[in-house]
């Protein structure tokens, strides 16, 4: 099958820009869900000030360390202001649709830092955004999907153990590949 | 125009057949599933289990699609010459196994080698078994001995979380030829040189142009003879014509200076780029009308090319004067050298900017030698900066002036000095040099 790319379907710098509008407007917006129960405490701030500063430069240079720092980061905060919310005295827990929120924020970010750091600022044909969309699709909606199972059962005090099955079911899911994809430095290139 | 040249041979494909390695986005994936997920079962919160599941369906899909790629890519330029101005149908194919999420395509191209779009990098996904081209819209803008590559082209696939090894293309010679500026001159030369040709000599024999009638002396052909003029005056009396041959001209290109921006075709016109194009035009006319034409470069170093006749020679000297360039080091040429290798009576037209004493003083040797010299001048209009300070404006005016004076001086010594840009200025100024040739002379007795 041969198909001539259409090069010129996009300008130059429209798509750059429009991806990293997303990019920002995903990790604002994960960064904001995530300490937005830290209320008018003095942790919010602190928390802002430290995760803006690395997004700055995750969204700077697309596809650095910078990009896992912030996510981990969000992710820390997160379970920071949940776990001491209440030596803290802050406002009740995130309900489920934060979660959410800020999982799919935070995949959308990383995907958007993937394309971004693949593409540069090259002219994008529709049919990488295509893809792209489709698999960003393809994750994030079982995602969430999973997400709203395991939210929606009853809180996780070890008495229920069907979150916990799906927990290490992910876990394992995550194990296999992992160990598939490790590198084996006793066989050669050419087998692999 | 079309080259006699052998294109080279097209380079193989380059193909590679690898499975992709890791990149930082399988690392954030694997890092952020591993550490929600072992989070979430330690501390029993479901919460962070959630925030696990995206990143943990897109990593076990991300290891899914992994295979062993195989992409090959091909850079394909279709011609090796080509005259500017004109577009090159440049492709790369791109052909893969498996499907590929990004392919991106990296064209570096020479000086004078435009792509339309500005699209030096782009991008675009190819599925499994299928060959994706990419027209890359090459313009050759500027003429000179360029290139179209290399390519460098960088895969990403399953997610965009592999990389596959970096391929690179290496790069298809490309000759761009100038342009000949429009030039199409009648004009009659002043000194017809050889045994054939369009121009009327100055030589009496045969021909078509009447010249006189003279009493018949022994040799003439009784064909000559004009038998009612013969009856009239009682003796026998032929007709005279003049001959026609062709003339030779010799083509000096000052490469010393460059002056002005130098856009291609379209844009701004340095004083080279206006040389090149002019001398082109110039040869083109000249063989066309089967005259002689011989170039010389006369930069800092000295170049000559061989007397060329014959429209076929054209190319030859597009060819040729694609390495006219500002050298950087070479012999310094002088002007009594390049005066011996003149060959007398031919019509030497220098294209220059004036701006070299050299250029200046060989062309007054030129003529104290009798030779039939038109210097054209190459400084483009645009070239002289208009934002000046009250000093450099005072500088400027200075170098106009002296400027101005060597030009009076070289029309003075019998040498017109027109502006290339001008219609029909170097027609005019060739009539006159055919006129003053058969002006009548005083004799020294």
């Amino acid at each position: 099958m041969n198909r001539m790319a259409a090069m010129t379907r996009f300008r130059p710098g429209v798509v750059p820009v429009s991806l990293l509008v997303v990019h920002i407007a995903a990790l604002v917006a994960a960064i904001m869900v995530a300490t937005s129960h830290a209320g008018g405490t003095v942790l919010r701030p602190v928390l802002l000030f430290f995760l803006v500063s690395v997004g700055a430069f995750a969204i700077v240079w697309p596809g650095s360390a910078a990009g896992l720092v912030v996510l981990l980061g969000v992710v820390t905060a997160y379970g920071v202001l949940t776990s001491l919310g209440s030596a803290l005295d802050l406002a009740a827990s995130p309900s489920a649709l934060q979660v959410l929120l800020i999982a799919g924020c935070l995949y959308v970010a990383h995907a958007t830092d993937a394309l971004r750091a693949a593409v540069g600022g090259a002219v994008l044909d529709s049919s990488v955004l295509r893809r792209w969309l489709r698999r960003l699709a393809e994750a994030l909606l079982p995602g969430l999907a999973v997400g709203v199972v395991v939210l929606a059962l009853p809180p996780g005090d070890g008495g229920s153990p069907l979150w916990l099955l799906g927990a290490v079911a992910l876990l394992t899911a995550t194990a296999v590949p992992a160990v598939r994809v490790a590198r084996r430095p006793w066989r050669s290139a050419g087998q692999d | 125009m079309t080259s006699g040249a052998v294109p080279e041979p097209a380079p193989a494909p380059i193909a590679v057949a690898a499975r992709g390695t890791p990149n930082a986005v399988f690392v954030r994936l694997s890092v952020l599933s591993s550490v929600l997920l072992v989070l979430g079962l330690t501390l029993a919160r479901p919460d962070f289990v959630a925030l696990a599941a995206p990143f943990t369906i897109g990593l076990f899909l991300t290891i899914l699609r992994r295979g062993r790629e195989a992409v090959d890519i091909d850079l394909q330029v279709d011609r090796s010459d080509v005259v500017e101005g004109h577009g090159v149908a440049a492709t790369v194919t791109v052909r893969s196994t498996s499907d590929l999420d990004a392919v991106v395509v990296d064209v570096r191209t020479g000086p004078g080698i435009v792509l339309l779009g500005n699209a030096g990098r782009r991008a675009f996904a190819v599925a499994g078994g299928e060959e994706v081209v990419a027209d890359l819209g090459v313009y050759a803008a500027r003429w000179g001995r360029t290139h179209v590559g290399p390519v460098v082209v960088t895969a990403h696939g399953a997610g965009l979380a592999f990389d596959l090894p970096a391929m690179s293309r290496p790069l298809s010679r490309l000759n761009v030829l100038p342009r000949g500026d429009a030039f199409g001159s009648e004009a009659s030369l002043p000194n017809a040189v050889t045994s054939a040709g369009t121009h009327r000599s100055w030589l009496r024999g045969d021909g078509l142009d009447l010249a006189g009638v003279r009493p018949f002396v022994f040799g003439d052909r009784l064909r000559r003879v004009d038998w009612r003029i013969s009856s009239r005056l009682g003796s026998l009396h032929v007709v005279e014509a003049h001959t026609e041959r062709s003339s030779e001209v010799v083509v000096l290109v000052d490469s010393g200076q460059d002056v002005g921006g130098s856009e291609g075709i379209g844009g701004a016109t340095s004083s080279l780029d206006a040389a090149v194009r002019a001398a082109t035009g110039i040869t083109a006319r000249f063989l066309a009308r089967g005259d002689a034409v011989r170039i010389v470069d006369v930069g800092t170093r000295l170049r000559f090319l061989r007397r060329l006749a014959g429209r076929r020679d054209l190319v030859i000297a597009a060819e040729w004067l694609l390495d006219t360039r500002l050298p950087t080091a070479g012999e310094a040429w002088v002007p009594e050298r390049v005066a011996a290798l003149v060959p007398p009576r031919a019509l030497v037209l220098a294209l220059t900017p004036l701006l070299d004493e050299r250029m200046t003083t060989l062309v007054a040797r030129l003529r104290q030698r009798g030779q039939p010299v038109v210097v054209v001048d190459t400084l483009p209009p645009d070239a002289v900066p208009t934002e000046l300070d009250e000093y450099e404006r005072l500088g400027l005016r200075m170098w106009a002036m002296e400027r101005e004076r060597t030009a009076a001086l070289l029309v003075e010594s019998g040498c017109p000095v027109v502006p290339w840009h001008e219609s029909g200025g170097l027609d005019d100024a060739l009539r006159a040099l055919a006129a003053a040739s058969s002006a009548p002379r005083m004799a020294a007795r």
